[in-house]
Formats: structure tokens, C-alpha cells, sequence
């Protein structure tokens, strides 16, 4: 496997920035966004992330809970994926988390309540049954009928874009299923192009989710990926953050802790791109 | 086509380098991208515009004419590839002798240092261009040997592309062909087929970016390369999409809202300086595209 150094710092930065006790209202969020990576990393096999995962589970563990029972712990604050993968990351460690729990409980029995799925619940849905949290849901059709795209996807605003490397994310459940071969055309002649112009614009949280949307779809060996990879890899810190944002920062961005609030969910992203990318077999959840 | 060179008669002015009795901001570069515009129009194989076209001709013979306009490249050499273009598509319409201005230019290429290899490759390319379309004899490499040095001759990733790298990649290749009138030249058939990918992906960038200027670069450079390249039939639904009422295809700089509405437009001429490259390398793409279907028989 490529890159295991370049992952390897990115994980040292994501546990180092989601472990420091500045900051501790705001801590629950990044430390479940360390999990989140530490857990992909570590099915990569990236040594650190393997020797990190259980106490940064812990951690994120006794940081729930206790935001929790102040009130403090908002689960609808939060992308459902990120809690469910973080649940399964963490019963992996051996750590249950009561409120992770109760989320899961909860959302399994709204979605089972309700007579439509909405089309953006489609990727939680197809988590909760690959976890197991629920039974196969023959309501979710979502999750299949990934429409085909046209050129016109090419002048799709940042938001529908977004839209729809999910519903390509819960259409394959996360690359654990195949898509259609013509259902995947439009989307393979026209996503290369956004990846590579989005990159080029500095919009890496964007670029992160073509990419993988692209690995979703089977894409293998073709050059835009390695342009991809190499740009990408040029956007690295020395300390394995992802991303050069001083010109933002400097031009009005008030964040209290940049490290947190914007350079570790960049950095988050681009460790989920990389290793979907770079590890053969790589998935975020087994089928 | 029809709306894009309907605007620019209406904004003839705007290519006048002299129009406010002084050398204007861009000098002579939007007169000699008028006259390549009308050398295409000459070379097409179908009349499109005549009238249109006669104008810019006039434009382009009363600017010629006028002794400060004629005298600058030998004062000033580096100024010589805008005069040589409006030269060529002057004699190639039979409004000027061959013999008024050939003998001094070639004398004027041998004796500066013009052709010496201080300019950049892509650079040095243009003037042979358009040293060749005027006929004027010199030394200059072969277009093979000066491919090879420039930009578009490497690998690149298209992700560090800068525009002005991008432009540099659709000039050299509208050098090799001719803008379309000839294969190109100097490029052997994997270059052919790098560059045709590169195209490919770089008009699928642009597209996503709303750059109009280089999209419409791109669907003639996809013309001048003489091969299959997706996402022109879109490039071309998107220009038209974007081109206004009056004929006007915006450039990057120009805004949005105001672009919708060309009577409340508050400083037209900062406007005609947004839109004119725009609308003309529209109308040089097409002017590629109908001669090219009409001599091929390709839609």
C-alpha cells in the first residue's frame, strides 16, 4: 500500500489535535471525528491509528457520556453517519456508549414509523442495516435508484454536488455493493472533471467526496485519480494536517481553535479518501 | 455565430488601438484578434456575415494605414506579430500588396532579435504563425522542434494547470493547426492524442469553473486536433446558454447580473473590455466548426 506515511501523520494529527483539553464544550465533536478516522486508518493498517483506536475510543466514550448528562450532547447536531460509524468503532474497542445507543434506538425506530424514506436518509439507512442496528428496510429504494447523470452534472452547484456523492454513498453502501455499469457511465465521464476542477479551486472537503465517490463507483487506475492523489499529497503539513488555509484565515475566518475547527475535518476527509483509495478492499463498513 | 459577430460590428470601435487619438491600454492585440478572426471568416468555406466581415476589413485597412499605427514594429519590434497579422488578413482580402509591406518586415526579422531564442517557445511559435500566414520569409526551427520545447509538448497534471498555462496549452495548439485549417504540424500522433485527452479534460474543468472564454479555446482546439473529444456538444449549449440578448458572450470578469441586462449596463465600455475576447474566440470556434463540418461533412 502507497502512502502509509503520509496517513500515518495525518492520524498522529487528528489524534493529537482531538486529545488536547483546551477546549472542552467543543471536545465530544472532534473527539468522535478522531475515532471516526483512527478506525478507517486502522482498517487500513496504519500502525498508529491501531495502537490508538481503543484508548481514543475510550476517551471519546467518557467525553459523551459526560456531555450527555449536562445536556450538553445534541445527537441531531450531528451527521447520523459519523455517530453510527463511531458506535460500531467503538463496540469494536469494547466500548459501549449509552448515548450512541440511544440514537441508534431512536432513529431505527423513526425510520421505521415513517411511510417514504427521504432520499438524504438513504446513506444512514443503508449504515443501520449493514451495522446491523436494523433489519433490511424495503422501504429504502432510495438507496438503489441512483439516477444517471448527464454533462449537465458538470455546472451542478457545490450543494448538489454534495447531494450526490451521498446518494452514490448510499446507493453502493459505501462501496460494499456495485453500481449498475449504466448507471455508473454518466457519473464516470463527468465526476474526474469536478474532482480535478474542485481541487484546483481548494474546495479539498468537496474534492475528498468525489473522491471517494469515485472509488464508490469502481474507478481504478485511471490517471485523474493519480493527479488527484498527487495534488492532494502536496496539500499536506509537515505536521499531517491537510490544507494551506492561511490566506483564509488571515482574510477574516474568526475561528476560536483553526486546528479543530477547520483543519481536522479536512484532514478527517481527505484520511477517508485516502484510504478508500489506497487499500485494496478498503470499505467503511463490511456488507 | 451570428449574434456574437453582430455585437462585435457594434463594437468596432473597441478594436481601434487609436480610437481616443492615443495608443490604447491593450495596444494593437484586440485589432490583430479581429483580424484573425477575419482571416478565419476569408478561409471558411461557407460566407457567413459578408457585410459584417467587409467592416471589420475597413477597420482593419484605415488602422493600417495610419503612418503611427504602420511605423511602431520598426521602431518597436516586439510589436511586430500584431501588425503581420492584420497584414496577412489584409492581403489575404486583396486590399494590400504583398509588395508594401513583405520586403521591409523579412528585412526587419533578419536584422533584430526577433527570432533569437530569447522569447519564450510558444511565444517564438506565434511568430513563426505568423511570419507563415503573411508569408515572410526567416530562420525559425521547424514547428516541430519549437513544439517540443513549449508547455504543451510535457506531461502535465491539469489540477496545477494555471489559466495562463491553459492558455498557453490552446495557443500552441491553434499554432500547429492553423486554428483549424490544417492538421497540426510538428505534432507526431501520440502528441496528438495527449493533447487531445488534455483538451478533453481541461474543457470538462472549465466547464465546471463557468469559464467561457477558455471553454470556447478548448472546442477549437478540439477542432483544430482533428479527433473525438466529449463535452463539446455541452461546451457549445453552455456558451449559448450564457451568451446575451445583444450577442455578447460574458468573459470571466464580467457580472453576472448586469450580463442579463445590456441597457442598464453603467460602464459600457469596461463591459466591451469583459466580453470582447469571449465573443470573439466564440465566433473563431464557430467559424472552425462550420468550415470544418462543410469540408468534412461532419456535423
Amino acid at each position: 500500500m502507497r502512502m502509509r506515511d503520509e496517513m500515518e501523520a495525518a492520524a498522529r494529527f487528528v489524534t493529537r489535535v482531538s486529545d488536547s483539553q483546551d477546549d472542552d464544550d467543543a471536545s465530544p465533536r472532534h473527539r468522535l471525528q478522531a475515532v471516526f478516522a483512527l478506525w478507517l486508518a486502522a482498517r487500513a493498517g496504519i500502525p498508529f491509528a491501531v495502537a490508538s483506536l481503543e484508548r481514543t475510543a475510550a476517551a471519546a466514550g467518557l467525553a459523551l457520556e459526560r456531555a450527555s448528562r449536562c445536556g450538553s450532547f445534541d445527537p441531531y447536531t450531528y451527521d447520523p453517519r459519523l455517530l453510527l460509524v463511531c458506535r460500531e468503532a467503538m463496540r469494536a474497542c469494547g466500548v459501549e456508549c449509552a448515548p450512541l445507543a440511544a440514537f441508534a434506538g431512536d432513529l431505527v425506530a423513526v425510520i421505521q414509523d415513517v411511510n417514504a424514506i427521504p432520499r438524504r436518509l438513504a446513506g444512514t439507512i443503508a449504515l443501520l442495516e449493514l451495522l446491523d442496528e436494523m433489519p433490511l428496510c424495503p422501504k429504502s429504494t432510495a438507496r438503489v435508484d441512483l439516477p444517471p447523470a448527464t454533462e449537465s452534472l458538470l455546472r451542478a452547484p457545490a450543494p448538489v454536488l454534495h447531494d450526490v456523492c451521498n446518494q452514490i454513498a448510499a446507493s453502493s453502501c459505501f462501496g460494499a455493493r456495485g453500481v449498475p455499469r449504466a448507471t455508473r457511465t454518466g457519473y464516470l465521464s463527468t465526476l474526474p472533471m469536478i474532482l480535478m476542477q474542485k481541487l484546483r479551486e481548494y474546495d479539498l472537503m468537496l474534492g475528498a467526496s468525489v473522491l471517494r465517490s469515485l472509488k464508490y463507483l469502481g474507478m481504478r487506475d485511471a490517471e485523474e485519480l493519480d493527479y488527484a492523489r498527487e495534488y492532494v499529497l502536496c496539500q499536506q503539513q509537515a505536521d499531517g494536517r491537510f490544507g494551506y488555509y492561511a490566506r483564509e484565515l488571515s482574510e477574516g475566518a474568526t475561528l476560536r481553535n483553526p486546528h479543530r475547527e477547520l483543519y481536522l475535518p479536512v484532514t478527517v476527509s481527505m484520511l477517508w479518501a485516502l484510504v478508500e483509495i489506497e487499500t485494496p478492499g478498503a470499505c467503511l463498513v463490511r456488507d | 455565430m451570428e449574434g456574437a459577430l453582430s455585437w462585435i460590428e457594434h463594437h468596432l470601435a473597441h478594436f481601434d488601438p487609436y480610437k481616443d487619438g492615443r495608443l490604447s491600454g491593450l495596444c494593437e492585440i484586440p485589432l490583430a484578434e479581429l483580424a484573425i478572426l477575419v482571416l478565419s471568416a476569408l478561409r471558411c468555406s461557407e460566407r457567413v456575415r459578408d457585410e459584417t466581415i467587409r467592416r471589420c476589413l475597413d477597420l482593419l485597412q484605415f488602422t493600417y494605414h495610419r503612418s503611427v499605427y504602420r511605423e511602431r514594429p520598426f521602431r518597436e519590434p516586439e510589436t511586430l506579430v500584431p501588425h503581420v497579422m492584420v497584414a496577412a488578413a489584409l492581403e489575404r482580402a486583396g486590399r494590400l500588396s504583398p509588395d508594401a509591406y513583405r520586403g521591409r518586415v523579412e528585412r526587419l526579422v533578419r536584422a533584430s532579435t526577433l527570432t533569437a531564442p530569447s522569447l519564450p517557445p510558444h511565444r517564438l511559435m506565434e511568430l513563426r504563425h505568423a511570419l507563415d500566414l503573411a508569408g515572410v520569409a526567416h530562420t525559425l526551427p521547424s514547428y516541430s522542434r519549437l513544439f517540443r520545447s513549449t508547455l504543451a509538448a510535457q506531461d502535465v497534471n491539469p489540477i496545477f494547470l494555471s489559466k495562463a498555462e491553459a492558455y498557453i496549452v490552446t495557443h500552441v495548439i491553434f499554432y500547429a493547426a492553423d486554428l483549424g485549417h490544417r492538421p497540426p504540424v510538428g505534432v507526431d500522433e501520440r502528441d496528438a492524442e495527449r493533447l487531445r485527452t488534455l483538451v478533453e479534460r481541461l474543457l470538462g474543468m472549465y466547464l465546471v469553473a463557468g469559464n467561457w472564454d477558455l471553454t470556447a479555446e478548448l472546442v477549437l482546439c478540439a477542432r483544430c486536433l482533428r479527433r473525438p473529444c466529449a463535452f463539446v456538444d455541452f461546451a457549445w449549449q453552455c456558451i449559448a446558454d450564457a451568451q446575451r440578448t445583444d450577442g455578447a458572450v460574458p468573459g470571466t470578469r464580467a457580472h453576472p447580473q448586469r450580463d442579463q441586462d445590456p441597457e442598464r449596463l453603467d460602464d459600457a465600455e469596461s463591459d466591451v473590455s469583459r466580453c470582447y475576447h469571449t465573443t470573439l474566440v466564440t465566433a473563431l470556434a464557430a467559424f472552425a466548426c462550420i468550415h470544418d463540418s462543410s469540408t468534412s461533412g461532419t456535423p
